[in-house]
Formats: C-alpha cells, sequence, structure tokens
C-alpha cells in the first residue's frame, strides 16, 4: 500500500530507527512499511498516524485497483 | 514472542533438564544410554541459548533493541507465513513420499511404511479442518 510515511517522517526530522522506536518496531519494518512491501497492521496504522498527529487517510493511500491484484 | 525473562526461565528450564538426564544414567544403570545423549543435548542448547540471551542484555540499547525484535508485528508476520508454507510444502512431500512408498516400492516394510505416512497426512488434515473451524467461530 502506498503511504506517506518517509515524507511525514522526515518533515519531523525522524530516522527510521526513531520513529521504530517511537512505535515499537523495528528500523526493518518501517522500511518495508514505507515501502510498501508490508501492510502495517490497524493498530500500528493509528499508532503511526498518532505520531504525526494526523489521519491514517493522510499517510496511508488505499488504492481499490492496485490492492485487488 | 516472549520477553527476554521468560526466554531465559524457558532456556534454563531446557539446561536444567538436561543435565538430570545426562547424569540419571551413572545413577540408574538399567537406562539406555541415548538419555544421557539427550540431556547432554538438551544442556548444550539451553546454555548456548542463555549466553546468547546475556549478550543481548549488554548495553540497555541493545536490550531495547531485543525486546522490539520480540514484539515486532512484521517479524511475527513473516514467522506465521514461513509455517505456512513450511506445514503446506512438508505436506505434499509427505503424500509424494507416502504414496511412493505405498504403491510404487516392492519392499512390505516401505509399503506398510507408506501407508502410515499417508494415514498420518490424513490425520494432519483432519486436524487442520478442525482448528479451521473453531478459528472460524472464534474470529
Amino acid at each position: 500500500m502506498k503511504n506517506n510515511i518517509e515524507r511525514e517522517r522526515k518533515v519531523r526530522g525522524l530516522t527510521q530507527s526513531a520513529l521504530g522506536e517511537l512505535l515499537g518496531v523495528s528500523r526493518q519494518t518501517i522500511i518495508s512499511i514505507e515501502r510498501g512491501r508490508y501492510n502495517p497492521s490497524l493498530a500500528l496504522a493509528f499508532q503511526i498516524a498518532r505520531v504525526f498527529g494526523c489521519t491514517i487517510e493522510d499517510i496511508f493511500v488505499y488504492d481499490e485497483e492496485e490492492e485487488s491484484t | 514472542m516472549k520477553t527476554y525473562k521468560t526466554q531465559r526461565n524457558i532456556f534454563l528450564g531446557v539446561a536444567i533438564l538436561g543435565m538430570i538426564l545426562l547424569i540419571i544414567p551413572f545413577f540408574v544403570q538399567s537406562l539406555d544410554e541415548r538419555v544421557g545423549a539427550a540431556g547432554g543435548m538438551l544442556f548444550a542448547v539451553g546454555i548456548a541459548r542463555v549466553l546468547i540471551l546475556r549478550r543481548t542484555r549488554g548495553t540497555p540499547e541493545r536490550m531495547k533493541q531485543f525486546e522490539i525484535q520480540q514484539k515486532d508485528e512484521r517479524l511475527r508476520f513473516i514467522g506465521h507465513k514461513a509455517i505456512q508454507w513450511t506445514f503446506w510444502i512438508s505436506i505434499y512431500v509427505e503424500l509424494a513420499a507416502g504414496v511412493v512408498c505405498a504403491d510404487f516400492l516392492r519392499d512390505p516394510f516401505l509399503n506398510r511404511f507408506g501407508t502410515i505416512v499417508c494415514l498420518f497426512i490424513c490425520a494432519q488434515l483432519l486436524l487442520y479442518v478442525i482448528l479451521y473451524h473453531v478459528f472460524e467461530r472464534k474470529y
């Protein structure tokens, strides 16, 4: 799933490690999520949105066509 | 995934069990020597894992990373996916081996072995169906 995590993270001056620590996940998980290789759970998606102070829809871009393939 | 203390206690328990099994044959002569061998293996594995875990306690940073790795949802997802694939690949390989042994080889022992393997696969698949229905009700 496409997302804006990398952009939001850089705007706030956070490294992948720092973001991972804030969320309680590993740096590799942040990398996988940013590259769209791994879709986070709903709980983790909410945590990410909370850390950035915005909504889930601001962070994650749900493309129905892309998800069904 | 379990935390540091839980894992340490589990592997310490394994090491202690291994030590007991290793020592018992010296006092009970009638016991098979394989019991001591199994005990030695358990002791070695338990101690090795405890020492590896102790290394993670080296610094608070390493400990924090260890705890994060234990709870990381992506790693849990990867583990579940690996178990899923292992299960299905094992089933097909066992089935192939069982059918070949039961139907295509002339050795009666292998024929019987192949039949048992095929029955075992049936039991595994039955267990899968039962668990599927249990989880379907739960979730």
